[in-house]
């Protein structure tokens, strides 16, 4: 263990030295590549790191990579015009056909997005518009919340439409003072008496699904419990949590069986999920109802953009390797006519280059993080224009692998052509500085 | 002096060509970022059509059947319509609110919308369908296509089931031809159009082009006069959740904290019925929301823009600097030869800016098929020449900025090179 240590720590002060050394004798063009470097990853970790934010498993959606959904549907009137279609949320008597029902998955849970509503205290003045969310029991089993005080309401509970409502810290503070102070509260929601059973930590905006600020059972509102037969159209939306990803084949076919068992008994009308249900990365595309199409060319987009950015880089530092090589093309010559071999000196190369990378990428992370916090507002935006703040899945291991892999993959587009031609040059040629 | 140029560059031509290449993508890339920058800000100098400031929205709740407090004795249609123009009229009563109106499928900044078409004989138009109050021109200050007031426009619409259409609607329901420069929208005043499978209805005014948002081209649209109460204009507990309520609040009286000591104030007042207020907010919040999202597409293309200069800078200077440096020798020679130190500068910038302008024309070969393609933005403002000339020669001078900028710095060293020293070695 302490020769390791021993080692990095050799590994590190060479590297150093290295930095130091370049610094030292070849400052604009060294800053100039730390700086080249720098912007780079810094662009492109913005990108990766809100990407992660959006994308990984945290509190409370700590199952998205083992969850599906199903946001949309779209309805054929009449299946010999197919165009004849209006595209909605599901409505709950599709989800009870169909979703309820499904055998493969661990839960099932539906949610119904009930807007803005008015909620306040019997006793006191004060008013608030909070997002309110109707949902069922199992909600609590898809996604995990922290509560600090109080539980979720049960699945009696949803099951016997008690009013029962779980809040947010912040409308916890505001209405009651407190969060123990809360529990056991009537809480006015539209005018309707609840009863605060639970408090959780605000919601991250990144969280599409579990963001609200007050939560209830669908079943204890009229409108959002309205079940009518052969009514596709609807409000609700539907997370399935799978055992693991790897049931998500399964659990696809099991509901087009019961899909297509359903439209079996709809006449002209024809039920379509338009390639749902989705993961969570495909449905972060799937913005708009019936924009179904191409929904990863996005994704092609960002790809084509990172590309971009670290090519104009890339080409940029490898004419500038290109002239510091040239600059000491005299000491590589020596360096060969003492045998070092053409590998030796095209490792050489790439590992002084590396080490102001690797300088440039760790300026450029931390360039990221100061501008994901100084502008907040444009980069962690997310839908309706709110805006996200910071989580820990930002900071996460898998950030700065990704980064670290960047700096190598700039590094070797930037400087294996130049080492490559110095290395190649013959010995004599390399005295006399021609290259 | 050009052939001279070019000579230095073929000397060099292998380390040129590497610039040269990195400056091409630079170059397609920034030129692409501008293009976006101003087609957005050729669009913002189109007139916006209506006035948000000061403007409030009101969103009216109905009692759930969960409230105790909900009175559940029936009631018909004109009672609950009578209820929902009491609770109109006691916030128009406020000595606040200047005028109010309401609306349904039409809320600007939400994406509520519903859109028809329109037709006239075989003429048709495609418009968002809108219904409002008389008083909405007034609440949003539109203005009449021949310049009269919001007030005179309200008067004019004042009955139900007439419609007042959008200068570019009309224009397209008098004739083939839009660029037709004789045609009045006005003409239109007075003439039946049909709007989708209804029956005819009458046009009562034309009134200026509408954007939707400041980000949005100019689109058509179809105000649909309804006054509840009057005809079969009604409206049911089912439906005001789908109705919305504006109300344009005195200058003076539209200070912060408005909307709480409104609210504060209004409460019990608001409690018509089983109606109350359920939600109050400026439309500045939802112009908010909605420019955020334009923004920060537009942040975006100009922090590419920014990035690419940043790496043409780095690169120019780079190469320069140590150009420069190689080429003492080279330089000391045209100083002894009578070369004087500005002159000196002079010719490194041109060479600079030869070189960048080499690179710039495959790029805007590249960029007019972009263009040409599609591949651009190109609504609300459609690809044209003038789009195409005007970024492309916007994207040339920012790279020449940075071009002499990035060269300033050698160009320097180099006019501060001795002869005597320089020429030492030889």
């Amino acid at each position: 263990m302490s020769v390791e240590i021993e080692r990095r720590y050799f590994m590190m002060k060479k590297i150093l030295r290295q930095v130091a050394y370049q610094l030292g004798n070849q400052p604009l063009l060294s800053v100039i590549t730390i700086l080249g470097t720098a912007l780079a990853i810094a662009l492109i970790m913005v990108i990766l790191i809100v990407y992660q934010a959006k994308t990984a498993d945290y509190s409370p959606e700590v199952n998205r990579s083992r969850s599906l959904y199903v946001k949309w549907e779209r309805t054929v009137y009449d299946k010999k015009n197919p165009n004849s279609a209006s595209h909605s949320r599901p409505s709950l008597w599709l989800v009870k056909e169909v979703f309820y029902p499904l055998k493969t998955p661990e839960a099932v849970c539906v949610t119904y997005e009930a807007g803005e509503v008015l909620v306040g205290s019997s006793g006191s003045d004060e008013e608030v518009n909070t997002p309110l969310l109707l949902t069922d029991a199992d909600f609590w089993k898809v996604y995990r919340f922290h509560f600090l005080a109080g539980k979720p309401f049960t699945d009696a509970d949803f099951q016997s439409g008690i009013k029962k409502a779980v809040i947010v810290e912040s409308v916890a503070r505001r209405l009651y003072g407190g969060v123990d102070e809360a529990i056991g509260k009537q809480i006015l929601v539209n005018f309707a008496d609840y009863t605060v059973c639970g408090v959780v930590e605000d919601v991250n905006r990144f969280c599409e699904f579990a963001w609200s600020e007050v939560y209830a059972p669908y079943s204890s509102n009229s409108r959002a419990n309205a079940v009518s037969a052969g009514q596709t159209s609807g409000n609700h939306m539907v997370t399935i949590l799978a055992h693991s990803a790897d049931d998500f084949d399964a659990i696809r076919d099991e509901v087009s069986r019961g899909i297509a068992q359903l439209n079996t008994t709809l006449g002209d009308t024809e039920v379509q999920l338009m390639g749902q249900p989705d993961d969570f990365r495909t449905q972060l595309n799937r913005k708009y109802a019936n924009v179904y199409e191409n929904l990863d060319a996005a994704y092609w987009k960002y790809g084509i953009m990172i590309v971009i950015i670290l090519l104009v880089p890339a080409i940029n530092l490898s004419g500038l390797t290109h002239t510091r090589m040239r600059r000491r093309l005299e000491e590589l010559g020596i360096r060969k006519a003492f045998g070092a071999t053409q590998g030796e000196l095209v490792w050489q190369v790439l590992n002084e280059n590396f080490a102001l990378t690797l300088i440039g990428g760790l300026l450029g992370l931390a360039f990221s993080y100061l501008a994901l916090w100084l502008m907040s507002g444009w980069l962690l935006q997310t839908v309706w224009g709110a805006t996200a703040t910071m989580n820990v899945s930002m900071i996460s291991p898998i950030v700065f692998i990704v980064a670290f892999g960047f700096c190598l993959l700039l590094n070797l587009l930037s400087a294996y052509i130049p080492a490559w031609r110095v290395a190649h040059t013959p010995i004599v040629d390399s005295l006399n500085q021609k290259l | 002096m050009l052939i001279h140029l070019l000579t230095i560059i073929k000397n060099n031509l292998r380390s040129n060509l590497l610039l040269m290449a990195g400056v091409f993508v630079i170059a397609t890339s920034l030129w692409y970022a501008v293009d976006y920058v101003y087609a957005v800000a050729v669009n913002q100098q189109k007139s916006l059509g209506f006035d948000w400031e000061h403007v409030y929205y009101v969103q009216v709740g109905v009692l759930p059947f969960e409230s105790v407090q909900r009175d559940t004795t029936t009631r018909s249609t004109d009672e609950m319509t009578r209820e929902y123009l009491e609770f109109y009229d006691r916030l128009q009563r406020h000595t606040a609110v200047e005028s109010a109106c309401y609306t349904i499928n039409h809320f600007h900044y939400v994406w509520k919308n519903s859109s028809t078409q329109l037709s006239r004989d075989s003429l048709k138009a495609y418009s968002y369908y809108r219904e409002v109050s008389p008083s909405y021109f007034t609440v949003f200050r539109v203005n009449g296509v021949d310049g009269c007031s919001p007030e005179e426009l309200s008067r004019r619409a004042s009955h139900t089931s007439d419609v007042v259409v959008t200068e570019d609607v009309a224009l397209r329901l008098l004739s083939d031809d839009t660029d037709n420069m004789s045609v009045k929208a006005t003409e239109l005043v007075g003439k039946l159009i049909n709007c989708g499978n209804s029956d005819s209805i009458r046009v009562a005014a034309v009134c200026e082009k509408q954007k939707y948002n400041e980000y949005t081209s100019w689109q058509g649209a179809a105000y649909i006069i309804r006054q509840l109460g009057t005809g079969d204009c009604k409206v049911g507990y089912n439906n005001i959740p789908y109705m919305d309520m504006f109300v344009r609040i005195k200058a003076d009286a539209d200070r912060k904290n408005f909307v709480e000591s409104f609210r504060k104030e209004m409460k019990r007042q608001l409690r018509v019925g089983n109606l109350y207020l359920a939600d109050m907010r400026p439309m500045s919040h939802y112009r908010e929301e909605q420019l955020s999202e334009f923004r920060s597409d537009l942040y975006t293309y100009l922090a590419i823009a920014g990035f690419f200069l940043a790496n043409a800078f780095l690169a120019i200077l780079g190469t320069f600097w140590f150009r420069t440096q190689q080429r003492r020798e080279e330089l000391a020679v045209r100083l002894v030869a009578g070369a004087t130190p500005h002159e000196l500068q002079l010719l490194l910038m041109a060479e600079g800016v030869l070189l960048v302008t080499f690179a710039y024309v495959p790029a805007l070969v590249l960029a007019y098929n972009l263009g040409h393609a599609d591949l651009v933005e190109t609504w609300p403002v459609e690809w044209s020449v003038v789009r195409f000339v005007s970024g492309a020669a916007i994207a040339y001078l920012l790279l020449l900025v940075i071009t002499i900028l990035s060269i300033w710095y050698p160009a320097r060293q180099a006019m501060r090179i001795h002869p005597a020293e320089a020429l030492h070695g030889d």
